[in-house]
């Protein structure tokens, strides 16, 4: 009883604004005749005639599509590579150059080059994502491994685990925080180039939608593209949050 | 105290038979004009069920000792034999317990899990590894916490998981860096008969590197004194206190205040 | 016996000495190798055809362009109208960002009813709003400069909150024991306080700035790094492309260091009269 209550008032707390302000927008913007500000209400009208005609769910699903393999290409490639390079001083020295440089690359200029050499077809895209997701997750996992306490390390030494096991038991959950954190960025940027790559140049996928309305003073349903877009931004990390938190009950918990 | 009930399946004795030599031991960190001697020429032998504890001032090299002895460290000279055979690394008969025991155990393992992770680690199955997993919390008072994690145990209790960790691996030589410096008062005499208490049950030996010089005399058979730069052994004080200690009586007889006096002068000798 | 080992000594800190420099120089050569190995591997992909000249263009090229670039007024201009627009965006982004970021943090109420504004923010790809801003604005430096902003200003505002939250209760209550004023307060032990999570936003911000400023001019053709190495693609000039991606990457580096620079200049200058360093 009483938390139902202070949930309602928490929601509600962090609810008014928001309300607010899409209330004001859709009063405000009703009957606007400047077009490229149509009424919020012409907005959803468009979403709801696209979503209908089915159209809009194919272009969803292809930048959806985009963005996972391209993230899970990243985060593998990420991982292995940076638990390679965090397990050997030697390497990461040597490699610290060459892994700054890609890190701070702007990743938006590999676009141009990948589709002008590949095509305009969606593996093109997945690549250029794939690439630009490694690098955060490369250097979260080397920092991870890193800073595992040496203690842990005496401990795998003095009990004589396996490279192997210790790898998989000992060295990767605990970096798991960090190479969680690499991921969030990875996501993000994944998620930019997506929508880079299918304004560039594409057949099908949100970004494509709102280029070609754009082209088409369609001004209506380039914004609902643009709302979309930022919508399956929003539930991409959201859901993601949620997956870290299963992923680190451990280590949340034992801060506390 | 909280010590195991008897009868408990870690009952089954192992008795160490195990001898721990250590022959002209040296170790110098770094090389040059920074070249740091820790110790040189330690010679200790460790007869198997013998309690030994190592006492010395803060920074003589109580810790490097250990680690040489652990196989953690390789010594610039000399060299340690257990069994006979010469060390090379950590190996199977030597379990080591940490000071630090909240980094030793895993934070994202069960506590049972971590005792059993040197045993899988071994190849032990699953089946076989966690009756003797929870055999080891058992005799070390901790029967129930395994399915707990080790940051929702006490500081005491994880130190018993540590110790158990070390006893499942079947170690019969415990080496142990101040075990007990990071709980109170009252745990750290409850761990210390929890110590005694595993060398008559279990007939394990135990190195244990202590700054406390009762605590060192209540546990010992013989305490080590290190001192000097470099360190070397500069006394041996063999306690005869018998093999039935308690933490009133002991303390208490005059043998205790006798060998505990000595080993306070060895230390405090220029 | 002491005579020894100063003699032992003597001999041991020429050997360290050399020995380190030595290390360091064999470690600049194990970078170049690498270096090497890479500019070989892509090579030999080019050498055996596996891939079409169009695509993969000879390292060699590459490099008399990249070298041509530095020469040229083109590559040079276009580099200032990225630095420009990523600028203009940082610095609008900072001083908004870390205003706004300050209030919202001290007062509660008014980040729990922004708090879902701020993660939708957060994870809003900003640049989709490039084809309304265009609509809206045109292709002109005003808009660059508006899309970058409002890409980086999320990262900045962000920081600045966690940072202004992550006062010690113990500071913040010494503070207020001692009654020290609104403005002295403010100065002095909340903006200290926050400065390193600021400063952390800003060099994100910064990324993300020549990120945003490089892929419109990719996608709208505004004049910048991003359009010429558009450009160059399309002219089937790989080996243009390449040039200019290597200096994208040497830039993004380049800005980075600064920072680094900076932040490291600013903050131990901060942390010198900086409450937070007396313990109470
Ligand atoms: N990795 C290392 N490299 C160089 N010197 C070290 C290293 N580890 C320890 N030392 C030095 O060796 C000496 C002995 O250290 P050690 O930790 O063995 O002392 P200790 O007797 O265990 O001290 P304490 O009682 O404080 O734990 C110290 O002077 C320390 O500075
Ligand atoms: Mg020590």
């Amino acid at each position: 009883m009483r938390s139902t209550r202070s949930f309602l008032l928490a929601f509600l707390e962090q609810a008014w604004l928001p309300v607010l302000l899409v209330v004001i927008w859709w009063f405000a913007s009703e009957g606007n005749t400047n077009p490229f500000f149509p009424p919020l209400s012409k907005i959803w009208d468009s979403f709801v005639t696209e979503m209908s005609s089915g159209q809009m769910e194919l272009h969803l699903w292809a930048s959806t599509r985009n963005i996972l393999i391209g993230l899970a290409v990243g985060v593998v490639v990420g991982v292995v590579g940076g638990t390679v390079i965090g397990l050997s001083r030697r390497l990461r020295a040597v490699l610290n150059p060459y892994l700054q440089f890609f890190r701070t690359l702007p990743q938006v200029a590999i676009i141009p080059i990948i589709i002008g050499a590949f095509g305009i077809t969606a593996v093109p895209k997945i690549w250029a994502i794939g690439f630009a997701c490694i690098w955060p997750v490369l250097l979260n996992t080397v920092d991870g491994i890193r800073a595992i306490d040496p203690g842990v390390r005496d401990m795998v030494d003095a009990y004589r685990i396996t490279t192997w096991r210790s790898i998989f038991r000992v060295v990767l959950p605990g970096a798991l925080p960090q190479i969680m954190a690499g991921i969030r960025i990875s996501l993000s940027v994944a998620v930019v180039l997506m929508v880079v790559s299918e304004i560039y140049a594409a057949t099908e996928g949100v970004g494509y939608f709102i280029h070609i309305t754009t082209g088409l003073f369609q001004t209506d349903k380039t914004w609902m593209g643009t709302l979309l877009v930022g919508l399956m931004g929003y539930l991409l990390s959201v859901i993601f949050l949620l997956i870290e938190k299963r992923a680190l009950r451990w280590y949340h918990e034992s801060a506390s | 105290m909280t010590t195991a009930a008897e009868g408990t399946a870690m009952d089954d004795p192992r008795q160490s038979t195990a001898t721990l030599e250590v022959r002209g031991l040296a170790k110098t960190y770094g090389t040059g004009a920074e070249a740091h001697e820790i110790f040189a020429g330690i010679d200790l032998t460790v007869a198997p069920r013998e309690i030994v504890c190592i006492v010395g001032p803060s920074g003589v090299g109580k810790t490097t000792l250990l680690r040489c002895i652990g196989g953690l460290l390789a010594p610039t000279a000399g060299e340690v034999l257990v069994e006979g055979q010469r060390l090379r690394g950590p190996v199977p008969q030597i379990g080591i317990v940490f000071q630090d025991y909240s980094r030793s155990l895993l934070p994202w393992m069960r506590t049972v899990d971590n005792v059993a992770f040197p045993l899988e680690s071994k190849g032990m199955k699953k089946s076989e590894r966690i009756p003797r997993a929870e055999a080891a919390l058992e005799a070390v008072g901790l029967a129930g916490s395994g399915s707990r994690y080790p940051w929702q145990l006490s500081g005491g209790m994880q130190q018993r998981a540590a110790i158990a960790r070390a006893i499942a691996y079947e170690a019969e030589i415990l080496l142990m860096d101040e075990p007990f410096a990071s709980v109170d008062a009252q745990t750290r005499a409850d761990l210390e008969d929890l110590a005694l208490d595993l060398r008559q049950r279990l007939g394990v030996t135990l190195v244990l590197v202590t700054h406390d010089i009762d605590e060192a005399v209540y546990l010992s058979d013989r305490v080590v004194v290190l001192s000097g730069r470099p360190a070397s052994v500069v006394d041996v004080v063999d306690i005869h206190l018998g093999d039935d200690r308690d933490q009133l009586t002991t303390k208490s007889l005059p043998e205790f205040t006798e060998d505990r006096a000595r080993v306070l002068r060895q230390i405090r000798r220029p | 016996m002491s005579s020894t080992s100063t003699r032992v000594a003597g001999t041991a800190i020429r050997t360290r000495q050399s020995s380190r420099v030595r290390g360091r120089s064999w470690l600049l050569v194990q970078q170049l190798a690498i270096g090497l190995g890479i500019v070989l591997v892509w090579w030999l992909v080019y050498a055996l055809g596996w891939l079409s000249t169009d695509i993969l263009p000879s390292p060699l090229s590459v490099l008399v362009q990249f070298v041509l670039l530095a020469g040229s007024g083109t590559f040079w201009v276009a580099l200032l109208q990225t630095l420009a627009t990523a600028a203009t965006g940082l610095v609008i982004a900072t001083v908004v960002g870390v205003a706004l970021g300050l209030v919202l943090g001290l007062a509660p109420p008014a980040e729990r009813a922004t708090r879902f504004l701020l993660d939708l923010g957060r994870s809003f790809p900003v640049i989709a709003l490039l084809p309304v801003m265009v609509l809206i604005l045109g292709t002109r430096f005003q808009m660059e400069a508006t899309v970058v902003f409002l890409a980086v200003f999320w990262p900045v505002l962000l920081q600045t909150i966690y940072g202004s939250r992550r006062i010690d209760p113990v500071v913040r209550d010494t503070t207020r024991a001692y009654g020290i004023r609104l403005r002295l307060r403010f100065l002095k032990v909340l903006l200290p306080a926050a400065a390193p999570f600021i400063a952390t936003g800003v060099r994100i911000g910064a990324s993300l700035a020549i990120l945003v400023a490089v892929g419109i001019e990719l996608l709208v053709r505004t004049p910048g790094l991003g359009f010429e190495l558009g450009a160059a693609q399309s002219e089937l000039r790989p080996d243009i492309a390449f040039a200019y991606l290597i200096y994208a990457g040497l830039l993004g580096l380049g800005v980075n260091a600064l920072l680094e620079r900076l932040e490291s200049l600013v903050l131990t200058w901060n942390a010198r009269g900086d409450v937070l360093e007396v313990q109470p």
